[in-house]
């Protein structure tokens, strides 16, 4: 999570510095699309899984918690939903690192002008992003809390 | 047997409606509709990015692969995509990389079937010329001036003394319009096809470097091996179709644009010797360049690659000049001195 | 069974999933992992989960996400936005229903320094709906305002929708944005002409309101609003001179809100790290649900169902406003039980091959798309601007009182549609100045 604000911070200063720059001092920074997408975006979104779903704030559609009042079967819906979430999102995980694995050793770059920049690292992004929300997702399974998640 | 092609180009642009549709259309139409096939374009179901992949692991069963989208998973076929300097006539480019591809670089062919594609087919856009909103034409003209442009030929922006700047080419149009960049590089016929005409209508016509060696027709090579003869026979019968029409296309979606500017209303002018000294000079020093940095990368032979290519090129461009305007001809060449060599 | 079929009981599958509490992201990655798996097998299943999330996400032009959030979130979080209410009550409290009219516009100006709707309505629940019921105006039409209005806040730009809309659509950014100028005032003024008939023929809905303000407390209270328009100018105003993409745009907001912040002595390193938080969970919840859409849209090109409908539709022959009217029954009617992102992204894959097809303007129809996205975000059962209003109202004002107040609003957005749809110019006007 602190990488991930700490990008959006670097982020905002990076582009704008790249405007500016090939506004006023006609010198664009070079490589500023590329690590935005491949480095800022990716920390960004995949680091922030976590802690979007420690707050319970992923969107959910809530009309079940309407229909059923038992709290027994709110319970079991919401455990099925919790076991459910937390196999997919392993899923993702164990994807993500075959292909994190197989770029590590590949070298992944992405041309920027007539030099590379390297990219590799980034994948790993995925991987951290879902393995610590599978751990948010196994802790609350294992915790359930009593007060009803916030929309 | 249905393939499923995956395309990011839109079911309008010049690689997908003249090149892939004509393709799979003249396979289906020779396999008597034995093999027909489903085409996914406009990246609905791989992008650019993640055809290679999507191959690979059957997501499709064939698909467009730009080259350049690749440089750390397809090295060997990067070092010939990244002499884009050498790019001119899209008929010469298209044929010299597919001749180059399938007969005398091993390594692709090593490289591809390592990502389980069979190549069939390449291409290459029309020639590269500054396409500017106010009419630069000298070496004073272009100084410190932006210039859009991507990779390899950001080289060609600097050696005018032009700013290299890159963006997306969504954002182009809007760049030239509001004067966050003076040029982009790119075909003349971007002035038409991409509207870059609205807002800039000067050409300063260096036709240097193009994008090419995105081999453009891809199979499955596990599909592949499991057709039968007459089904390979007949793709490689259609593959020539799909290179030619595509090559043709493109040069003359830009030829039109630079014999019509006057009534178009643009502005088309040819560069000075300075201007050409010095593009020829930095196309002379790329090319070194690009040879070191494969052998650096560990391209085996990128020697050799680059030597074939270089050969093949003019090969192709006395077998052009001799075929003129004739695309059957060309296509026939194309039979001749590649598919039936195979 | 044919893809055509597995698709249908994808759809089926995914609603069930949904209903079952599965986060709306996730229940599109499950029916798309093993949609893709049954039609194209399993290393095409496990590569599309691979490949996706990651090739997704790093975009440069959704970076404008992020970035938006952020400058939303410094300048609500600095209280840059604060006085807004206050300045909108000195000048039109004496109106019949003046603090709902106030509010209304508030909220349009809050709207220009958010993305998001969901920001736009819970600042105008804080700052605008105690004051309202203090003064005795009734629940119904206090609350109702600040729910609706937050719709502005996905239209009027920046809009965290609209970029993501722009990009699915390969559609362009900037002047999509610039495009949701005037339709966002539209709706703005129809709101506010609604709320004075009704206050007007009902006095007792809104009480009269006895403040008077000199001329001098009026302008000191417009004076103290001033970052707000240095923020706007410095957004719209880049992208309209072109100084920036509107990318670029997005980070020169944030740096701007948070300069304003800093000379106005507002900025702290709370307001910072608490806004940056807001911004990238805000974005990491965006795009966990965008990911698993853009899945979901590669198993549905694989059913062949958006090509059927699409011929379908387009065989039917009918004229364009036609379609855009039979699209906003079925926003409508997903819209009561969706997140309104949700429903685009499922649509759009759809949608767009019909539209492409008949050569209609992007930008026109991108701008009615938000329009009828932010209508679910009113409509019951499952209104989320609603939620967020209530959360912040607590326990005194029911639910039912809060949907009966938006009702009305629903009505006039009835006649912001039909302008929308009869005057394309409206939503046109703007982004064609921008290319002359
Ligand atoms: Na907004
Ligand atoms: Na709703």
């Amino acid at each position: 999570m602190a990488v991930a604000t700490l990008a959006t911070a670097v982020m905002v200063v990076h582009v704008a510095a790249d405007t500016l720059s090939r506004q006023l001092l006609n010198s664009p920074l070079p490589g500023t699309i590329e690590i935005v997408s491949h480095f800022y975006m990716t920390a960004i979104v995949f680091l922030g899984f976590a802690e979007v779903q420690r707050r319970r704030e992923h969107a959910t559609v809530e009309i079940s918690s309407h229909i059923f009042n038992s709290r027994k079967t709110q319970a079991a819906i919401q455990f099925f939903a919790g076991s459910v979430s937390l196999l997919l999102v392993a899923l993702l995980c164990f994807a993500s690192s075959e292909i994190a694995i197989e770029q590590t050793q590949r070298g992944e770059a992405v041309p920027v002008m007539t030099t590379y920049l390297v990219v590799w690292p980034t994948r790993w992004f995925v991987v951290v992003g879902f393995a610590t929300f599978a751990f948010v997702l196994a802790g609350q399974l294992l915790r359930p809390s009593s007060t009803p998640p916030h929309q | 047997e249905t393939i499923t092609y995956g395309a990011y180009g839109s079911t309008k642009s010049v690689l997908v409606r003249e090149g892939i549709i004509p393709f799979l259309e003249a396979a289906k139409e020779k396999s008597s509709n034995e093999i027909d096939y489903q085409l996914m374009a406009g990246g609905a179901v791989v992008g650019t990015k993640t055809t290679l992949a999507g191959i690979r692991d059957g997501i499709v069963d064939g698909g467009m692969v730009s080259t350049i989208y690749y440089p750390t998973d397809l090295p060997v076929l990067n070092t010939i995509a990244s002499l884009s300097v050498l790019g001119g006539d899209p008929r010469v480019a298209a044929a010299a990389f597919t001749e180059t591809v399938l007969l005398n670089c091993e390594g692709c062919l090593a490289e591809l079937a390592s990502w389980n594609v069979q190549f069939l087919g390449g291409y290459s856009t029309a020639p590269y010329s500054f396409l500017c909103v106010d009419p630069l034409t000298t070496l004073s003209d272009l100084n410190g001036k932006r210039i859009r442009s991507t990779a390899a030929l950001s080289g060609i922006a600097t050696a005018v003394g032009g700013v290299p700047v890159n963006m997306t080419i969504s954002e182009v149009y809007e760049g030239l319009q509001r004067g966050q960049i003076d040029c982009t590089l790119g075909s003349p016929g971007w002035l038409v096809t991409r509207s870059f005409g609205d807002v800039a209508k000067n050409v300063l016509l260096t036709a240097s470097g193009a994008t090419f060696g995105g081999p453009m027709l891809n199979l499955r090579k596990d599909m592949w091996e499991d057709l039968t003869d007459t089904q390979r026979a007949v793709l490689l019968d259609a593959a020539p179709i799909g290179v030619a029409k595509a090559a043709f296309a493109y040069r003359n979606e830009s030829e039109k644009v630079i014999n019509d500017a006057e009534t178009l209303g643009f502005n088309v002018t040819q560069p000075g010797q300075e201007v050409r000294d010095v593009i020829d000079a930095h196309i002379e020093a790329e090319t070194q360049r690009v040879v070191a940095a494969a052998s650096e990368a560990g391209v085996a032979d990128a020697d050799a690659i680059v030597g074939a290519f270089i050969e093949n090129l003019a090969k192709w461009e006395t077998i052009v000049d001799e075929l003129g305007d004739d695309i059957d001809a060309y296509e026939a060449a194309l039979r001749r001195e590649i598919y039936g060599k195979l | 069974m044919a893809p055509f079929e597995i698709g249908l009981l994808g759809v089926g599958t995914l609603l069930l999933l949904m209903f079952l509490r599965i986060p709306i992201a996730l229940s599109l990655t499950a029916v798309s992992f093993i949609g893709i798996f049954w039609i194209r097998g399993e290393q095409a299943a496990f590569g599309a989960l691979a490949s996706i999330p990651y090739d997704f996400t790093a975009h440069w032009t959704l970076s404008a996400i992020p970035m938006f959030l952020l400058m939303g979130g410094i300048a609500s979080h600095s209280g840059l936005t604060a006085g807004l209410f206050d300045a909108a009550r000195a000048w039109l409290g004496r109106l019949p229903g003046g603090l709902a009219v106030a509010t209304n516009f508030a909220g349009a100006g809050f709207a220009a320094a958010s993305g998001s709707s969901l920001a736009t309505t819970a600042a105008m629940g804080r700052i605008a709906v105690p004051e309202m019921l203090r003064l005795g105006y009734n629940p119904s039409l206090a609350t109702g305002v600040a729910a609706a209005v937050g719709t502005l806040g996905a239209i009027i730009p920046p809009s965290i929708l609209i970029v993501l809309y722009a990009v699915f659509a390969q559609a362009p950014v900037g002047k999509l944005l610039i495009g949701g100028i005037l339709p966002g005032f539209l709706t703005a003024l129809c709101y506010a002409v609604m709320i004075v008939v009704r206050s007007s023929l009902n006095p007792s809905l809104a009480p009269p309101v006895h403040e008077t303000y000199s001329l001098r407390e009026r302008l000191s209270l417009v004076v103290t609003i001033w970052p707000l328009p240095i923020l706007v100018i410095g957004v719209i105003g880049s992208i309209y001179s072109g100084l920036a993409s509107a990318t670029e745009a997005a980070a020169l907001g944030a740096l701007i809100a948070t300069l304003v912040a800093a000379v106005q002595g507002r900025f702290s390193w709370s307001v910072l790290s608490n806004s940056l938080r807001d911004a990238v969970t805000g974005t990491a919840m965006i795009f966990l649900i965008a990911i698993g859409a853009s899945l979901f849209t590669r198993f549905l090109a694989f059913t062949g169902i958006p090509f059927q409908l699409t011929e379908y539709v387009v065989g039917l022959s009918l004229d364009v406003s036609t379609i855009l009217i039979m699209t906003g029954l079925v926003y409508l009617v997903l819209g009561m039980f969706l997140d309104p992102l949700g429903v685009m992204l499922l649509t759009l894959p759809i949608l767009l091959p019909i539209l492409d097809a008949l050569d209609v303007s992007l930008i026109w129809v991108g701008i009615l798309l938000v329009k009828y996205m932010e209508i679910g975000m009113l409509t019951p059962p499952v209104g989320l601007n609603v939620f967020v209003l209530k959360g912040v109202v607590g326990n005194s004002i029911s639910l039912g009182t809060i949907y009966k107040g938006v009702a009305w609003f629903l009505l006039a957005e009835l006649i912001v549609v039909s302008l929308l749809i009869l005057f394309p110019q409206i939503t046109l006007f703007l982004p064609s100045v921008m290319s002359d």
